[in-house]
């Protein structure tokens, strides 16, 4: 990306600065390479478990400081702050029009120092268990789980992220001070800003705020058997009509990530996606009202092509969808549906980048996947479809898939 | 940036140009009044047109055209702003496709795919289905579909209440034919408006502009008339659901106080992380995961959604009240009143940078006759010095309870 720098500082903290001039939103994310998938890791000589939720618990206190709730401070310089727990992230982030300087020197405060307490750990335990009753009505998180539950036997991946009312009860600020020590080191982390920023203040501010052990002697332990735990999962809830995720899971991990994700991204889309022959079929025939949603998921050690959305009938849906994979297994991609969706998808990468939203969440995304961004624009260009055909008949099969379903009651 | 109007065959056009931006959107928009007759097929229209057009005769040659110009994005829906109904046709593609992205638009509004005098009547039937799928699906999202339920039951007797979806008992007896004469009448009685956000001069917009559209008579919509209020009686309404939490939204009705200084006022009552109900309710009493209210200007009904145990109902709508009282008679602090400004003036700023946060941003500055301008829409809230007296005659109206159960 032309407008992109990037810098290492010298506690090893990646910093890297989208310039947008011209812009009055200025937007800085600091992220770190660990989620709800590291419950099991080696620290300190000893080998560790923590319960599901632990990383998302940490987002959460890490607001809390000595002094009080360090989002007053941001509020009061008119910035808007806000943090989330992915899979394999935990990012905070903020935006702001004025003061940049002023709050960035509070994301670096908010990140370096700790304050876990027995009483602040036991007042954030409701509200956290609250959100995770939020979530039990939502349909589209129900079965998007559903489907990792399935095609995982025991990678936390197939835990929900914010973990489940039990394991949240286990949760202590020791644990929240281990998982800190463990994972918020320079090393693990990226800074990453968006906005009319003056890039050689932003360097040297973060230079000298960003305050973070160099490093710690980490090692992610994660383990999954081979196969699968279910080919169908099924929820019963209050809505109208079906919610469905379909997975399929990832099995070669010697393909570099950024082939995986654009490769599988082209191929959901050539297959099921707007202009595909299945989608024009399905709509017809009122079996979905809008296209599916399509997506590839990956982390160090797992990696799901999901296909998502409404339908009347799931089960119908997938048995198309397997028949349509097996059409393109029978007689090939072809080099229009494949050009097509390369000019779609750069052009895509290229308007996206208007969103200084988009630029950090993208920066941040990358380092946790060890991608380069630059990368992805010299892929689409190197995609044929011979590669795909070949990604096509390893990854999408029927043996390697999961359909979760929220169904109405 | 510079956001300039003007007018070229009959369309009102709004430009916002900015070398800032890679992609050019453009959105046209057909305002109509919200109304029962209509609003069904009218609702149908977006989806309709976009799924044909003479050009592109089907789904999927509408679909790659769109992914030929760099992955161009077009949402067709219709869109309830006050008492107006309004088709919107927002596109995107990068600057390059600019030319391109005109003609297509103008194609999918002005020229669509047709057949016996008509829509294609199995387009019409799948646009039909869909849609009425997707008003069902409205429960899936508890949240909202509470929030919606609220103002329907609220404003059952006002053009506020009708849905913009359209209704599904209405979509039985709509026919290609019917739905094409529908078509004729809005595009002749609607009003015609052209937003365009990006690199583009005025030179080219107009060029783009008269290259590709056949242009219109200017229309003026009639005023929306304010109608009666309801006297002050508040009602509780409850549904059940299967579900782990409620889903309370309550209707506040205001009157009087002017846009700015309820927007501010309600900024302070849930608008923002740091407000009265979201520190006092969720923080402290710890009644919600969520609490958060907003505005409809046009109306000036506020709006509180919370997700709840249902048991916490009255509590909820006790604690709201209190707000209220306490916001209208000690008004707020200047500490707080300079947040909340800080937190709207922030979220107003950076509007110029999200083309499609701007055109919805002025496109309610046209509805409600003011300026279209971020700067001037600034100085307004600047100028709110306080807060008291704002909810003068102000009460809850309705209270609507998605109640958690088993059912």
């Amino acid at each position: 990306m032309n407008n992109t720098v990037y810098s290492t500082l010298s506690n090893g903290l990646t910093v890297c600065l989208t310039k947008k001039p011209g812009y009055r939103e200025k937007q800085a994310m600091l992220a770190f390479r660990c989620g709800s998938v590291n419950t099991c890791f080696e620290y300190g000589g000893a080998r560790h478990t923590v319960p599901a939720g632990t990383a998302h618990f940490v987002e959460h206190k890490m607001f809390e400081k000595k002094h009080g709730n360090i989002f007053d401070d941001f509020a009061k310089l008119g910035a808007n702050v806000n943090a989330f727990t992915g899979l394999d992230i935990t990012a905070y982030y903020f935006t702001c029009t004025d003061s940049f300087e002023a709050t960035l020197s509070l994301l670096a405060q908010l990140a370096s120092t700790t304050h876990f307490t027995r009483r602040g750990v036991e007042k954030e335990r409701d509200i956290i268990s609250s959100e995770v009753t939020m979530y039990d009505d939502d349909p589209g998180w129900q079965s998007y789980f559903g489907m990792l539950g399935g095609l995982y036997r025991e990678h936390p991946v197939r835990c929900p992220i914010a973990g489940d009312t039990e394991q949240i009860s286990n949760i202590t600020a020791e644990a929240l001070q281990l998982f800190y020590d463990s994972f918020y080191t320079a090393d693990n982390a990226i800074l990453t800003a968006a906005g009319d920023i003056d890039e050689d203040s932003f360097f040297e501010q973060a230079e000298k705020e960003f305050v973070l052990k160099p490093t710690s002697d980490v090692k992610r332990c994660s383990s999954d058997k081979s196969g699968i735990e279910s080919v169908y999962v099924k929820k019963p809830m209050s809505i109208a009509s079906p919610v469905f995720s379909i997975g399929f899971k990832e099995n070669d991990f010697d393909i570099p990530p950024v082939m995986r994700i654009i490769s599988s991204k082209a191929l959901m889309d050539i297959i099921a996606g707007k202009s595909s022959v299945l989608y024009e079929k399905l709509y017809a025939e009122g079996m979905c009202s809008n296209p599916p949603a399509i997506d590839y998921i990956c982390g160090r050690d797992f990696g799901v092509s999901v296909i998502s959305g409404t339908s009347r009938s799931p089960e119908q849906l997938l048995s198309r969808l397997n028949g349509e994979i097996e059409n393109f297994l029978n007689y090939g991609i072809s080099e229009k549906n494949l050009n097509r969706i390369i000019c779609k998808s750069l052009g895509r990468l290229e308007t996206s980048m208007d969103s200084p939203d988009f630029c950090c969440s993208f920066a941040a995304d990358n380092f946790v996947k060890y991608i380069n961004a630059d990368d992805f624009a010299d892929a689409y260009k190197n995609l044929t479809t011979e590669k795909l055909a070949e990604r096509l008949s390893s990854h999408f099969r029927a043996d390697n898939l999961c359909m979760s379903e929220a169904v109405p009651v | 940036m510079e956001i300039t109007s003007f007018n070229t065959k009959g369309i009102e056009v709004c430009l916002c140009g900015s070398k800032k931006f890679a992609a050019v959107s453009v959105c046209l928009v057909l305002r109509a009044p919200l109304r029962r007759e209509t609003v069904s097929s009218y609702a149908l229209i977006p989806r309709v047109l976009s799924r044909a057009s003479k050009m592109y005769p089907s789904l999927r040659a509408v679909n790659s055209r769109l992914e030929e110009m760099g992955g161009a994005q077009l949402t067709a829906e219709p869109i309830k702003k006050g008492e107006e109904q309004i088709i919107s046709f927002y596109a995107s593609a990068p600057k390059r496709f600019a030319a391109e992205l005109f003609e297509f638009l103008s194609g999918i509004v002005y020229d669509p795919f047709t057949a016996e005098d008509g829509f294609m009547p199995s387009y019409v039937r799948n646009a039909c289905s869909a849609a009425a799928r997707d008003i069902a699906d409205k429960i899936n999202n508890k949240r909202d579909y509470a929030a919606e339920k609220m103002i329907e039951l609220m404003c059952s007797s006002e053009y506020f209440g009708i849905c913009g979806d359209g209704y599904i008992e209405d979509f039985g007896d709509i026919s290609g034919k019917g739905l094409y004469k529908a078509y004729t009448e809005l595009i002749k009685n609607s009003a015609v408006q052209l937003y365009i956000t990006g690199d583009i001069s005025r030179s080219e917009a107009e060029k783009y502009i008269n290259d590709s559209f056949d242009g219109s008579e200017p229309v003026t919509l009639p005023k929306a008339e304010q109608e009666a209020q309801r006297p002050h009686r508040p009602v509780l309404h409850t549904e059940e659901a299967k579900s782990a939490q409620s889903a309370l939204a309550l209707g506040i009705r205001t009157h009087g106080a002017a846009h700015p200084k309820l927007l501010v006022a309600n900024e302070i009552l849930g608008g923002y992380a740091s407000s009265r109900l979201f520190s006092k309710v969720r923080e402290e009493a710890g009644m919600c995961y969520y609490i958060s209210s907003q505005l409809y200007r046009y109306k000036g009904i506020i709006s509180v959604q919370a997700g709840i145990e249902a048991k916490n109902t009255e509590a909820v709508v006790e604690r709201t009240r209190r707000e209220l009282d306490s916001i209208n008679k000690k008004g707020a602090s200047q500490k707080e009143l300079r947040l909340a400004k800080d937190s709207l003036m922030t979220a107003l700023k950076t509007i110029e940078d999200y083309p499609a946060r701007l055109t919805d941003f002025l496109l309610s500055r046209s509805i409600a006759g003011e300026s279209l301008s971020v700067d001037d829409a600034l100085s307004e809230i600047e100028a709110v010095d306080n807060v008291s007296g704002v909810f003068d005659n102000a009460f809850i109206d309705t209270v609507f309870l998605l109640k958690e159960g088993t059912v």
